[in-house]
């Protein structure tokens, strides 16, 4: 069997196991306990816990299968040289709400500053800053689950096939459709709004095609599982409010009388812009090993 | 450095799991305290402890971080020799290596710890809906507090540890802390200015210490590890100094 078609095998091996540990559950849980009680409520936090470590469990049963062994499975920390990506993980959720809370306050159309001032008491927000920034990382241990599957092993067995664009585009969607059982449950847009629960699945997968993106980047640049989990860690753990404390001093109701698409659109403006820096400099990355292997092959046969 | 984190895992595999008997003694053994010297049914004891879970668990969870801590102690058990110290600044990483894998190991351990605490917490929650219907407060905060903390001990403890070695170190740490002990029993005692009621009411009333307290709160867990990344530096000054009092 050439090396793409054992990686495609490997690759629908790991996706069935991933939606299967997933879905599975979840739907059962749904149907026994409701969403609102195994999920939202504090009821039965360990069903919440686990069910992020499906992916993580698919690759590992998938390595088990297919008998490939552990050699690239992306678990060392390679902080040596890699500090600045650590340190990017931590500061990429803030930047994108930044960026976010500049578009918000533009379409407020009040650049009111000194009503900015008013609402904020620094010593308020740096605490509240500096609150997510020490509970946050510590909170890699729940979503390590996830990037040990998607970027410690989806993603490498994708790019082969499909290119790094490829990847970047199926993976987002795999992932977005992955939350489905939540997503319809309302866990992330609610559940009134025209096109439900379509519409919601779809902007799911837009969502993680851009942060996917970005969780690639890091993991290629440092050869480890670890910034993925931190960067989605600080995401989850509201890294991105960091910078709505700062930038907007529009009304709490002014995105809710939006539509959902406009809405998510200003909302996820500043991580689709990082996520497309990251998607180029993956490009000429890759372009730039090309060259360097072509131009070794030459000069080894010259 | 593979070869030296390979040493050490291998060295403390023991104690690595002996941290999660340490999550559990913090987290499921007050539950079985109680059922057994208390004389109720277990839906009583769980739905009591829904109600008064931060004074019943309080004490076990400082003795479960207190026995992480022991543990991770004695990860410095059997280095304390001067053929090792001679080994191991031999290697390519050198003494500094060496040192910066101990330490990685107990943060690791600690990390450990808190992962464990909050996975046993999750379990414990889960069960006491299950029986009683009512919720029980997640301690995840209060697991977070205790690892900052434990940071900040480690980080105080381990340059000595390496200095003096395990015995001597571990007495000399013994008699600083039996010396706070004694000062803040005599501030129990004397309460001059009233010092101690201002400390309990800072420490329970976290609400009410105002945006300057808060921030102070938050900053914590940063002077905690920068504190860590210090004592890293410092031990690294020390180990060689050290080394030459170690036994043979």
């Amino acid at each position: 069997m050439t090396s793409k078609k054992s990686e495609a095998k490997r690759l629908v091996i790991f996706l069935l196991l991933a939606f299967a540990l997933d879905w599975i559950p979840m739907i059962i849980f749904n149907t026994i306990f409701g969403y609102e009680q195994w999920f939202e409520s504090d009821h039965f936090p360990i069903f919440a816990a686990l069910v992020g470590y499906g992916p993580a469990l698919a690759n590992i049963i998938t390595r088990k299968i297919t008998k490939e062994g552990w050699h690239n499975s992306l678990l060392h920390i390679r902080l040596k040289g890699n500090i600045r990506y650590y340190v990017a993980a931590l500061v990429i959720p803030g930047l994108y709400g930044l960026i976010s809370g500049i578009l918000i306050t533009s379409l407020y159309g009040n650049w009111d500053f000194s009503q900015i001032v008013s609402r904020l008491s620094l010593k308020s927000d740096l605490g509240s800053i500096l609150l997510i920034y020490s509970g946050g990382p510590l909170f890699v241990y729940s979503t390590f689950g996830e990037e040990f599957g998607w970027r410690g092993y989806m993603n490498q067995k994708m790019e082969p096939l499909l290119g790094t664009a490829g990847t970047c585009i199926a993976g987002g969607v795999i992932w977005g459709i992955w939350h489905a059982p939540l997503t319809i449950q309302g866990h992330n847009f609610g559940s009134d709004y025209p096109g439900y629960p379509y519409l919601g699945i779809i902007l799911m997968c837009l969502h993680c095609l851009s942060e996917g993106t970005i969780l690639m980047w890091l993991t290629k640049k440092t050869g480890s599982v670890y910034p993925a989990a931190l960067l989605h860690a600080m995401n989850n753990c509201g890294g991105a409010l960091t910078s709505d404390l700062l930038t907007t001093g529009v009304p709490d109701n002014f995105l809710s009388q939006m539509s959902l698409v406009k809405q998510f659109s200003v909302q996820t403006a500043g991580e689709a812009l990082i996520a497309m820096i990251c998607l180029i400099l993956m490009i000429t990355d890759g372009k730039k090993k090309k060259e360097c292997i072509n131009s070794a092959a030459v000069s080894g046969q010259a | 450095m593979t070869g030296l984190i390979y040493n050490e895992f291998k060295q403390n595999k023991i104690y690595i799991f002996l941290i999660t008997a340490a999550a559990a003694l913090a987290v499921i053994f007050p539950v079985l305290f109680y059922i057994t010297f208390e004389d109720k049914s277990m839906y009583a004891v769980l739905a009591d402890l829904t109600k008064n879970s931060g004074t019943k668990r309080a004490p076990f969870l400082i003795l479960g971080f207190v026995a992480a801590g022991a543990l991770q102690g004695l990860t410095m058990k059997g280095n304390d020799r001067k053929t090792w110290s001679y080994f191991v600044s031999s290697v390519p990483q050198g003494f500094r290596g060496y040192i910066r894998i101990k330490y990685e190991m107990i943060l690791s351990m600690s990390l450990l710890m808190l992962v464990s605490c909050i996975f046993f917490d999750d379990v414990l929650c889960s069960v006491v809906y299950s029986v009683t219907e009512r919720d029980l407060a997640s301690a995840a905060s209060s697991f977070t507090m205790f690892f900052y903390i434990q940071i900040l001990l480690r980080a105080a403890e381990l340059p000595f540890l390496i200095r003096f070695g395990l015995k001597t170190g571990s007495l000399i740490k013994t008699i600083i802390i039996l010396t706070g002990v004694v000062i803040i029993s005599v501030l129990m005692v004397f309460n001059p200015c009233d010092v101690m009621m201002r400390i309990s009411e800072f420490i329970i009333n976290q609400n009410k210490l105002g945006d300057t307290g808060r921030l102070l709160l938050y900053s914590f867990p940063f002077a905690a590890a920068a504190a860590y990344f210090m004592s890293y530096k410092i031990s690294c000054k020390l180990y060689m100094k050290g080394a030459e009092h170690y036994d043979k």
